[in-house]
Formats: structure tokens, C-alpha cells, sequence
């Protein structure tokens, strides 16, 4: 048995298994050095997502380099390895192709930068934090917490709204009022209001629009600036001040009302509900 | 204006001793703010008066006092390793630009030029003795936010101002929270110029007192050589010729204002 081991040994060619060996370490090391060196290069040119693909590129293109020569090494004819590869290739993008879709999309997402890391999207239903775009998906942290991976095929299908592109944003309050209230009087509250508060921008100038005659109210619309780290604050207090503000002034918000008449020429008649009444008919309340 | 101490300057910024369990309380247009020296700490607390506005001329006051805090809004806390009785107050402008309106706008007709004051809001630091640094800075009345550029993508956050955008010769009312601007425009194209606001790049500006206490920065000229909003900007050597007798109180915040080419003048947005 152990001649037969030996023998076996023998006869395997000590030197290019060496060199073989060499070369792939010397593959593993070159594409570390090589791949860092060119990202502390490049580093300040590209961005966040860029250096790291960048990275992955090279160093597993210079590491097959170098393992495709230790197996020339070794004896091993390439152009059996090629064509095989030519084969599994097209087995494996016929099982592969919405990975490779995703793959191209990441590609084109990164070159195109609709969005960057950091930056507040929508997307479908979901609103969150960019945390990474990958070469597959991206990952957005929504504002409660929920880790979301999203294929980048569906980034380049759908809309994606990124809410933090551009400093400034404008926020849209709806006001409905009673038709009896003077509207240039609760225009220059509306815009008293904005003109007072610290986060509204004096310009772009605030704005009362008239959105329309609605079922109950008059709706208007009240537009102002701030600064987009600030929507959420400006959001909350607008709306508080508004009530104060209609309340200190007994400008009615209206609810839902409704008038009923019985026939054309007749008056409308009041309608009571009194709870707990019972019907004599069926003795039920 | 006064100084209630004779051991205190002549204005209400320049240095200070106060001891462990003292303060000092400056009232400067709008803004009360008292400083506490507590030994190893300093407690800061600011506030506005609502009933004084910012074209409001009350002046200022600066008196000494015990450590009792006189209000409490806006608190803020320094520790040292040891105790510190010695501060540095200065005026400052701006860390943005400003945009002055002028209460009623102006055109400056084809291939004319006018020489215009306008005043900006003024920012209150206070330093630790030595320390180039702020520790701690306020502006005195604070003006409201406002967007400045041609788009609501395209442009910078700014501070919006109103002013008179007096003519030379004409009297300023004394506000020790302002610092005044003299700014040539001119027109040099065969338009006139409708200015309804404009920008001034008050980070690049010096800031320099008067003999009379008034508060001044270098001149600045606009150049408008194109149609447009954008206009050469030249930032004038020292104090402006106006300002008699005056010395440097603080360099810019931003030195780096040769060949700028700026967004001066804006029309409304579409």
C-alpha cells in the first residue's frame, strides 16, 4: 500500500505544482495590493457605491488572471475550460436572467445617480433611507425602523421619488372653512402665520390657493417654503398654529354637513337622534 | 447706549473680566442676554423682546450683577478644566449671505451707477480670552430664512433683510445691531436695472467701527456687465470712506474673495 502511495508521488511533478501554487498566491496577493492601491487612487473621484464595485471588479479580474495561468501551469488546456464555459453560460443566464437584469439595472442606476446614499426615497409603498445600493438592490431603512431590499430591475421600472434631491421643500396644508367666513380675512391669517413662523422661508413666498368649492367647506390650500430638514417640524406646527390661530378668531372648520329637503318647496326639517329610544312597531331601540 | 460700569468698554463687544459668581447683562436692540461665571463653568441664556423690533434704535446696555439668572430661555453651558474669568465679545455678520429688500425697490438706469447704504443684521459671539474660535454665537434679531436663485433646485439658503438702501449723505439711524454696507451698483449695459432684492456676500466682509460707534464693512461694487442676474463683485481695501476714523473689529469669515463672479440680482421666481 504505501509503495503504491509513493509511486503515486512519484510520478506527480513536484516543480509546476509548486509554481502552480505560487502562482495563485501571488494572484491573491497582487489583486489585494493592486484593487487598493487604485481605490486610495481614485478614492475622492467616486463615490460610496462606485469604489467598492469598483474593487470587487479588480481584484477578481486580476485574481482569474492569475488562476487561469496556474492552470497552464498545471497542464490544463483553456480552450476546453472556454468552451465549456460557453455552454454553462448560456445554461446559466437562461436561469439567471432576472439577476442579470437586476445586475445591468444596479449598473445603470449608479451611472445614472437619481439617488445617492443617505438620500430620502419612495418607492411603491415604501419611504426610507437609502442605506446601500448594490450591484443586485438597493436597502432602504424605512422611518420605522423596517429593513426593505428592493431589486434594482424594479428601481428602473417604477417612479422613485427622492424626497431630499433638492434643499428647499414646499409643504401643502389643506384648510377647509365655513362658507360664511370672509376669506380675505382668513387669507391674511393664513399668510400672518407663515410670515411669523422662524422655519418658512420668506422666499420662495408663501401662497394661499384656492383649491375649490367643496361639499361642506371652502378649501384652500396654504404653500410655503422651508428647508427640506425641517418639513416634518414645519408639518406638525402649521397645522396647530392654524387651529389656535381659527380658534382665536372663531373661524369655522366645518364638518361634513348635509341638507335634507323633503320636497322642493318645502323647508328642510331638523333631524334629532335620541339615544335609547324604542320603537313601538318592534319593540326594538 | 451706556456702560453702567466705568470699567467697561465703550461699546457692548470687547473684553472681559468678570469674577466667580458674577455676570454681566448686555440689552443690544431686540436681545437681552446675561453671561454667568460660575468658577469652572459659564451659563449663557438669551432672549428677544417681542415689543422691539429690529428698526427699533433702543440702543444698548451693559451692567454687571450677581450670578442669579435673570430668565431663563435659551440656557446654554460651558465647562473648563479650571476656572475662566476672562471672555472676548465681538459683533460679527452673517455666516450666510443676505438678501436686503429694499422697502421700495429701484432702478438704476442704462450706464448709470448709485452709491447705496444698506444695513445687515449683526451676530453676537462670545470667546474664551485667547481662543480665536467662538464659543457660543447668536444673532441679536434673527432673520428669517430665504432661498436665493434663479429655481427652487438651483440657488443658496439665505438670510432675508429688510432695508431703506439710503443714499449717501442721508442720516443713519444709530442701531448698535446692524452694520452698515455702502454698495456701488453699476449698470453697464443698455438696460435698466430693476432691484427688488439683492445679494450681499456679507461672509466676505470685514467689520469696522466708526468713530461715532457705528459699524461698518467695506464697500463693495456690483458690476453688471451682462444681462442677467449675475454681476462682478469687488470688495473695496479697508474701511469705507464713509466711515470716519474707523479700526478694524473683525476680519472675514470667509477670505477667499478675489474673482467672484455672483448671483446678485434676482428677479422673481418663475
Amino acid at each position: 500500500m504505501l509503495e503504491s502511495v509513493l509511486k503515486f508521488i512519484g510520478h506527480i511533478e513536484i516543480l509546476p505544482a509548486v509554481r502552480t501554487v505560487a502562482i495563485a498566491l501571488a494572484g491573491f496577493v497582487v489583486a489585494r495590493l493592486v484593487s487598493g492601491a487604485v481605490i486610495r487612487v481614485l478614492g475622492k473621484r467616486l463615490d460610496r457605491q462606485q469604489l467598492p464595485i469598483l474593487r470587487r471588479i479588480l481584484y477578481y479580474g486580476i485574481l482569474l488572471l492569475f488562476l487561469m495561468s496556474a492552470l497552464r501551469e498545471l497542464g490544463f488546456d483553456l480552450s476546453v475550460l472556454v468552451g465549456a464555459a460557453g455552454i454553462l453560460t448560456v445554461a446559466v443566464g437562461f436561469a439567471s436572467q432576472t439577476s442579470a437584469s437586476n445586475l445591468i439595472s444596479g449598473l445603470f442606476l449608479i451611472a445614472e445617480r437619481p439617488f445617492a446614499v443617505g438620500d430620502t426615497i419612495k418607492v411603491g409603498e415604501f419611504t426610507g433611507e437609502v442605506l446601500a445600493i448594490d450591484l443586485l438592490s438597493i436597502k432602504l431603512r424605512t422611518f420605522d425602523n423596517l429593513y426593505v431590499r428592493i431589486p434594482n430591475e424594479q428601481m428602473i421600472k417604477t417612479e422613485v421619488v427622492n424626497l431630499t434631491k433638492f434643499p428647499i421643500r414646499r409643504v401643502d396644508i389643506a384648510v377647509g372653512v365655513a362658507y360664511r367666513e370672509d376669506l380675505g380675512l382668513v387669507k391674511a391669517m393664513l399668510l400672518g402665520l407663515a410670515d411669523r413662523h422662524p422655519l418658512c422661508l420668506e422666499e420662495p413666498r408663501p401662497i394661499v390657493y384656492f383649491a375649490g368649492f367643496g361639499e361642506s367647506s371652502i378649501d384652500l390650500k396654504l404653500l410655503v417654503w422651508t428647508r427640506r430638514e425641517n418639513h416634518l417640524e414645519l408639518w406638525n406646527s402649521l397645522h396647530e398654529q392654524i387651529k389656535l390661530e381659527f380658534d382665536r378668531n372663531a373661524v369655522e372648520i366645518p364638518f361634513p354637513n348635509r341638507t335634507i329637503h323633503p320636497a322642493a318647496l318645502t323647508e328642510p326639517f331638523p333631524v334629532r337622534v335620541v339615544a335609547g329610544a324604542v320603537r313601538e312597531e318592534t319593540g326594538r331601540t | 447706549m451706556k456702560a453702567e460700569e466705568h470699567d467697561l468698554p465703550r461699546q457692548w463687544w470687547g473684553d472681559f473680566a468678570v469674577a466667580d459668581g458674577e455676570s454681566l447683562y448686555w440689552q443690544i436692540g431686540p436681545m437681552q442676554l446675561q453671561w454667568v461665571n460660575a468658577g469652572s463653568q459659564w451659563r449663557c441664556a438669551y432672549r428677544r423682546l417681542a415689543d422691539v423690533d429690529d428698526e427699533s434704535t433702543v440702543g444698548w446696555q451693559l451692567t454687571r450683577g450677581d450670578a442669579t439668572p435673570a430668565f431663563d430661555e435659551n440656557p446654554q453651558r460651558f465647562v473648563f478644566s479650571q476656572p475662566m474669568r476672562h471672555a472676548t465679545v465681538l459683533p460679527a455678520l452673517a455666516d450666510r449671505s443676505v438678501i436686503t429688500r429694499p422697502t421700495t425697490a429701484l432702478t438704476i438706469p442704462p450706464r448709470q451707477s448709485a452709491l447705496l447704504l444698506f444695513s445687515t443684521p449683526l451676530w453676537f459671539q462670545l470667546r474664551c480670552a485667547g481662543v480665536s474660535q467662538p464659543l457660543f454665537e447668536v444673532p441679536i434679531s434673527r432673520p428669517s430664512d430665504t432661498w436665493f436663485g434663479p429655481s427652487t433646485c438651483e440657488g443658496e439658503l439665505a438670510y432675508a433683510s429688510r432695508t431703506h438702501a439710503r443714499l449717501q449723505g442721508e442720516a443713519l439711524p444709530p442701531r448698535p445691531h446692524r452694520a452698515v454696507t455702502p454698495v456701488r451698483i453699476e449698470n453697464r449695459i443698455d438696460a435698466p436695472l430693476l432691484i427688488e432684492r439683492i445679494s450681499l456676500p456679507v461672509t466676505l466682509l470685514s467689520l469696522f467701527v466708526a468713530a461715532d460707534g457705528m459699524l461698518w464693512t467695506e464697500e463693495v461694487t456690483l458690476r453688471r456687465e451682462q444681462a442677467g442676474e449675475m454681476a462682478a463683485l469687488q470688495v473695496g481695501q479697508g474701511a469705507p470712506l464713509l466711515a470716519q476714523a474707523a479700526t478694524l473689529v473683525q476680519g472675514p469669515r470667509n477670505a477667499n474673495r478675489s474673482g467672484i463672479l455672483l448671483r446678485a440680482f434676482a428677479a422673481l421666481f418663475h
